[in-house]
């Protein structure tokens, strides 16, 4: 393929040659080092393709071995250019194409950021969009570096934030902090452990500092668990003084949270007619251009825009995108759940309730849940039984 | 070159493990398939027909028989060719 671009790049031609000597006007070629591709016997001599560049050398040697050249084809560009040379706008196209490639090259096209996972990128967009940062920007008004400081400074749990520039796009490369354990500046200063739940404790693992309450205890929000003061005895077993530590302990606490959730036995359902619509639509710089997706007469309708942007490399982003309109009609119909249905969407509310709270390291010890159907509503309520991880970190001055 | 410095030649070339086709000049025929052969160290071109190729090396003269041969590139050191090979002889 490249070669092929290369031969028409620079041009080439394809000759027939005839006369008494071919063969001897071959090996002249060879030895003149004129290279000859697809070579071919025909019925009075030989056809071959040769550079222009070669073909202008050709002369003595077809004259010394007394054989005849013919110009069968001429291809490539050179000639191309030859034959519409009279055509201006050709070049002023050409050139004009170049230019806008090269204006449009200054500008962002694209913004892809990656490794975030618990900010979603629209999150991040709408960051970017309130620094003025969006699709169209010229790239040498941006400052990465003052981009990478400021996202950082807005996004607490972006541990390294990188923001570069590439071809037109800009990617901004983030790595979050998913470990939750503290960081030493922290774990170095003297810390208690505070109740943040209201509960009986279930199980409890002190690693450093005083322990104030035991597996069994009651403890309210609030309630000093583990202490970060260690007393040290002296001989007489009575307390010379105190080592001041951060304290860490797990402590597991079975707490009861309250669940209720209720909803109209009424609903209003979303019935497709079946009517559909289908259009294209261009975007250029910003402007969208749509054609027959519009959908008259429909009332109550969803679009749906599958849409492609013209890029020229994977980072050459143009500002030109198209793609498929599609417009379902539908009706709003009022219906009544069954009571099978809502007992079935009350336990979806509460399964998905309950996984998450599980997605936070929760364990379910009891669900105390019950739900009753009524001919206006349905009501899920009830108690679930948790065992939870507690303890919030206090800092505590020395001697407090 | 006489017969007794060719055949010191020879040894010293076999000693040296260097490989025929540098060492003598002999010609290197690689054959992939039926259809196709790439031809180094030789000569010149003896005769070139659709069914018949004939090619002078240092020491022998090399016949590649078939139909319809084409060669899609040719210059003073290596040629490549296609078609349908059913011989080739060394004459």
């Amino acid at each position: 393929m490249v070669k092929q671009m290369l031969q028409y790049a620079r041009g080439h031609v394809r000759i027939r040659v005839t006369g008494r000597s071919y063969e001897r006007f071959l090996n002249m070629c060879a030895s003149h080092r004129i290279i000859l591709w697809d070579l071919k016997a025909c019925d009075a001599g030989y056809e071959a393709s040769l550079s222009i560049k070669s073909f202008k050398n050709l002369k003595p040697l077809a004259r010394k071995s007394g054989t005849k050249i013919r110009i069968l084809e001429k291809r490539g560009l050179p000639f191309f250019l030859y034959a519409n040379r009279k055509r201006k706008l050709l070049p002023a196209g050409v050139l004009f194409g170049i230019f806008l490639m090269l204006f449009l090259s200054c500008f962002i096209w694209d913004i892809r950021i990656q490794g975030n996972e618990a900010r979603t990128d629209d999150v991040v967009f709408d960051f970017l969009k309130s620094r003025q940062v969006s699709h169209g920007i010229l790239k040498s008004s941006l400052d990465c570096k003052a981009l990478a400081a400021d996202i950082r400074k807005a996004f607490d749990n972006f541990i390294w934030v990188s923001v570069k520039i590439q071809g037109t796009s800009l990617v901004i490369d983030v790595k979050e902090n998913t470990d939750l354990t503290l960081d030493e500046k922290t774990a170095a200063a003297p810390s208690d452990l505070v109740s943040d739940v209201e509960g009986t404790v279930r199980g409890m693992i002190t690693r450093s500092g005083t322990p104030l309450v035991k597996v069994g205890d009651k403890v309210k929000k609030g309630q000093p668990l583990v202490v970060g003061q260690v007393p040290i005895l002296d001989d007489a077993g009575e307390v010379a003084d105190y080592q001041y530590c951060a304290a860490d302990a797990d402590i597991e606490i079975e707490t009861r949270l309250p669940y209720q959730e209720s909803f109209s036995m009424k609903y209003i359902k979303k019935e497709y007619t079946g009517r559909l619509k289908k259009g294209v639509f261009f975007s250029i710089l910003g402007r969208h251009i749509s054609f027959l997706g519009t959908p008259g007469g429909f009332g109550h309708y969803d679009v749906v825009r599958a849409e492609k942007q013209l890029h020229l490399t994977e980072n050459f982003y143009l500002p030109l995108s198209w793609g498929s309109i599609r417009s379902r009609e539908y009706v709003l119909t009022e219906k009544v759940y069954t009571k099978e249905e809502a007992i079935r969407k009350a336990q979806e509310f509460l399964h998905k309730f309950l996984w998450k709270i599980q997605e936070k390291g929760v364990q379910i010890l009891q669900n105390n849940v019950k739900i009753e159907t009524g001919s206006k509503s349905c009501t899920a309520k009830g108690e679930i039984v948790l065992i939870e991880r507690a303890g919030k970190r206090v800092m505590r001055s020395l001697g407090e | 070159m006489s017969s007794k410095t060719k055949s010191l030649y020879h040894k010293i070339s076999a000693a040296a493990q260097l490989p025929r086709d540098l060492a003598d000049g002999a010609v290197l025929v690689t054959v992939t398939g039926q259809e196709e052969a790439c031809i180094e160290n030789y000569k010149g071109i003896l005769e070139y027909t659709e069914c018949r190729l004939l090619l002078l090396a240092k020491h022998c003269r090399l016949e590649v028989l078939g139909a319809g041969l084409y060669i899609s590139y040719y210059t003073e050191d290596e040629m490549k060719v296609e078609g349908h090979i059913e011989q080739i002889n060394y004459l």
